[in-house]
């Protein structure tokens, strides 16, 4: 891993978003801040809106009133600079089953605009436990190697923005010391971190909670 | 960044070959089975020929589009390319061009060999190639905008026939039209360069409406 640090201006701005499923509004007015170094926790029942407002917050989803915003820029406008700056992982990981996991982190971080270096690339997947099935199609993975795949890619995206939907989902308890010194680390090099998460998690100091759907948060 | 979406899209239909290869088995199929129904001479079969091969070739192409972008949407793999700094148009247009290179190529080139089959005279041979290689294009783009409007649906595939034959019956027409008057030794420029108009109408203009369609359905 490269130990280069981001650029310290980059901030993701939630202003004043509401989100509206069917005919039930999940939460109104949420606003929220994350600058360079931050980890941002969203909190909230099953059902509060806690991976719409991430999916907002990447641009899959638009918000039915307010704004999202990337240095200043408002989305829609700035999705191709907020793509640019995204690292996406999303309760589903994205993997094509008959491919192994390198072949999928190689076109995954090809599409994203990330050099491709097979050492890396390898040396992540061993740290993540990932030696024995390196070439095995992913379809073979028990879920939560899966998941390991897929924060693999993250961990080797390079970008300043991760937004994370439920990253430690069905890993080990013994890897997820691991996976939180990577989310810390990230956060300490000047990076910008949104996540959920069920179980209580070690980010250390930058770490702040947005509780969804006990009044405006 | 496009050049990985090539790479990963023409290794996942070489792993899974054996869902390739079906739209080929289905047309050789088809093609097999018409001197068997209408009977096996010479005169019948070049008559037939055209229009029976159009009609494997336009099912056959069907059949291959319709799971084109199902299981990206399944698996999440969607998100990543909505999210990916390249402009979506450029992507579908990739996608479209690696389902082309492996279902339109291959069913054009098995075409010529289905019109030797079917007695067709040799001087249509070639005209058919183009057309086919014209068509098919056509027959992606079209398709790709089908898969991408039913790809939420389950079971998509049927809403999708109906959405799409419409579409695909010009190519029809003029596809066997060529072919017949090359067969007629008459000049097949004229349905020819209406194929080439409409491959590259739907070529520039199909991904515009696709690409929007993947992103709605994926808000």
């Amino acid at each position: 891993m490269s130990a280069a640090s981001f650029p310290v201006g980059n901030t993701l701005v939630v202003d004043s978003v509401s989100a509206i499923r069917g005919q039930r509004s999940l939460f109104m007015g949420v606003s929220a801040g994350v600058k360079a170094g931050d980890i941002l926790q969203l909190g909230g029942a099953n059902g509060a809106g806690k991976t719409t407002l991430l999916q907002m917050m990447a641009g899959l989803t638009r918000p039915h009133s307010g704004c999202i915003r990337w240095n200043g820029a408002a989305l829609p406008a700035a999705q191709l600079a907020l793509s640019q700056s995204l690292a996406w992982l999303g309760h589903q990981n994205g993997l094509k089953s008959a491919l192994t996991p390198l072949e999928n982190l190689r076109w995954a971080l090809g599409v994203a605009g990330v050099a491709w270096q097979e050492p890396e690339a390898i040396r992540e997947l061993v740290a993540l436990g990932l030696a024995a099935v390196l070439e095995q199609p992913v379809a073979t993975l028990s879920a939560g190697q899966k998941r390991r795949v897929a924060l693999a890619r993250v961990f080797l995206s390079q970008k300043p923005l991760w937004v994370l939907d439920e990253p430690l989902t069905a890993l080990d308890q013994h890897i997820i010391p691991l996976v939180e010194a990577r989310l810390r680390e990230h956060a300490a090099r000047g990076g910008l971190l949104v996540l959920t998460a069920h179980q209580p998690m070690a980010l250390g100091e930058a770490h702040r909670v947005l509780q969804l759907g006990d009044g405006d948060a | 960044m496009l050049k990985a979406l090539l790479w990963r899209d023409l290794l996942l239909t070489y792993r899974r070959r054996g869902e390739w290869l079906l739209p080929l088995v289905f047309l050789l199929g088809v093609v097999l089975l018409f001197p068997l129904a209408i009977g096996p001479g010479e005169k019948t079969l070049s008559q037939v020929a055209a229009g029976a091969g159009w009609i494997a070739a336009l099912l056959a192409s069907l059949l291959a589009v319709e799971r084109l972008f199902r299981e990206d949407y399944e698996d999440g793999a969607q998100s990543l390319l909505l999210l990916a700094p390249v402009s979506l148009y450029a992507m579908v247009q990739v996608r479209v061009l690696a389902h082309w290179l492996v279902t339109g190529l291959p069913i054009s080139v098995l075409s010529m060999l289905l019109g030797v089959l079917l007695y067709l005279p040799a001087n249509a041979i070639p005209v058919l190639l183009v057309a086919m290689l014209l068509g098919t294009i056509t027959f992606a783009q079209l398709g790709a905008l089908g898969a991408a409007l039913t790809v939420s649906l389950g079971r998509g595939g049927l809403l999708m026939v109906f959405l799409v034959l419409p579409m695909y019956v010009p190519v029809l027409i003029f596809g066997v039209s060529a072919v017949e008057q090359a067969a007629g030794d008459w000049a097949a420029t004229g349905p020819l360069a209406l194929l080439a108009a409409m491959a590259s109408l739907a070529t520039a203009l199909a991904p515009l409406a696709t690409a929007a369609v993947l992103r709605v359905v994926s808000d």
